[in-house]
C-alpha cells in the first residue's frame, strides 16, 4: 500500500507560519530546491486543506513562479491535486479535485490504489485531523534555524499523545534539519 | 535570548507530539535567526541540535 506523508517547514519554536500567516522566514536555497524536486518526483498526488491550497493556487500558476522556480512550478501545476474543504465552491487550479465530505474514506481509498506516494503539504488543521485518525504514514519535518516568537503551531488539536519513531535525519548546508518520523508501533 | 546573552542552544527533540504543554521559547520579542553548529541522532529517536546565536542576535 502506498503511503501518505506530510512535509512541512517549521521554526525551532514549532510554528509553521507566523501570526499573520507569514512564511517569509522559509530558509530555502538550491539544495532545498533539489530536495523539493526529488520529493515531487516521488509522488503522484498532492493533498491540501483549503488555506494552503489557496496560497499555492495563487502563486504557482503565476508568470513569476514559472520564471523563478520553473521546474517546481511545472510539477506543482501539472501533478494531480486534491483539496479538502467544506466551504470552497470550486477548485480551478489545473488538475485539482475538490472533495467536500468523507475525507477519511477518500484517503483510505486512495491509499489502496496503486501508484506513487502522496504528499500532504502545509495545512495545519487538516494535518492534526489526519494525525488523530492515524492516516499519516510519515512525517517529514524540516526545522529551520529560527525562533519566531509567535505564530501558528504545526500540531494543533492533538488530544492524545502521539508517539513517533525517528527513521532518518538529514542536515542541510543552510542549517535546516529534516526529520523523518513514522507513527510508533501500536499507534495505528 | 532577548538580551542576547546565550551563546549556544543545545536542544534535544524527542519523538513525541504531546499536544499541549509549556513552550520552550516564551515572550520572545523579535525573530532570532540561529546558526546550526551540529546535529546528532540517537538510537532512541532523540535528535540533538546545537545552535549558535545568529548575526543579529
Amino acid at each position: 500500500m502506498r503511503k501518505l506523508f506530510v512535509f512541512n517547514l517549521v521554526t525551532l519554536d514549532g510554528y509553521f507560519e507566523g501570526p499573520n500567516r507569514e512564511i517569509d522566514w522559509h530558509n530555502v536555497d538550491a539544495e532545498f530546491n533539489d530536495y523539493a524536486i526529488d520529493m515531487l518526483n516521488s509522488v503522484d498526488t498532492l493533498i491540501f486543506g483549503r488555506v494552503t491550497y489557496e496560497l499555492m493556487a495563487s502563486y504557482w500558476p503565476t508568470p513569476d513562479a514559472i520564471k523563478n522556480d520553473s521546474i517546481v512550478a511545472e510539477k506543482m501545476n501539472t501533478l494531480p491535486k486534491i483539496v479538502f474543504s467544506r466551504t470552497l465552491a470550486k477548485a480551478e487550479w489545473h488538475n485539482t479535485r475538490l472533495v467536500k465530505a468523507n475525507i477519511e474514506e477518500e484517503i483510505k481509498k486512495l491509499k489502496k490504489q496503486s501508484g506513487k506516494d502522496m504528499a500532504l503539504l502545509g495545512s495545519g488543521s487538516i494535518l492534526s485531523h489526519f494525525a488523530r485518525q492515524g492516516l499519516i504514514d510519515e512525517y517529514r519535518i524540516m526545522v529551520n534555524p529560527i525562533v519566531l516568537g509567535n505564530g501558528k503551531p504545526l500540531f494543533r488539536g492533538i488530544k492524545d499523545r502521539l508517539n513517533l519513531k525517528l527513521t532518518k535525519a538529514r542536515t542541510f548546508g543552510n542549517g535546516n534539519v529534516l526529520l523523518y518520523y513514522q507513527p510508533a508501533e501500536g499507534e495505528k | 535570548m532577548n538580551l542576547g546573552l546565550i551563546d549556544e542552544y543545545h536542544l534535544i527533540v524527542n519523538p513525541v507530539v504531546v499536544g499541549g504543554g509549556k513552550p520552550l521559547f516564551k515572550d520572545i520579542k523579535k525573530q532570532h535567526k540561529l546558526n546550526l553548529i551540529k546535529t546528532k541522532t540517537f538510537k532512541s529517536g532523540k535528535v540533538v541540535l546545537h545552535y549558535g546565536k545568529g548575526p543579529e542576535s
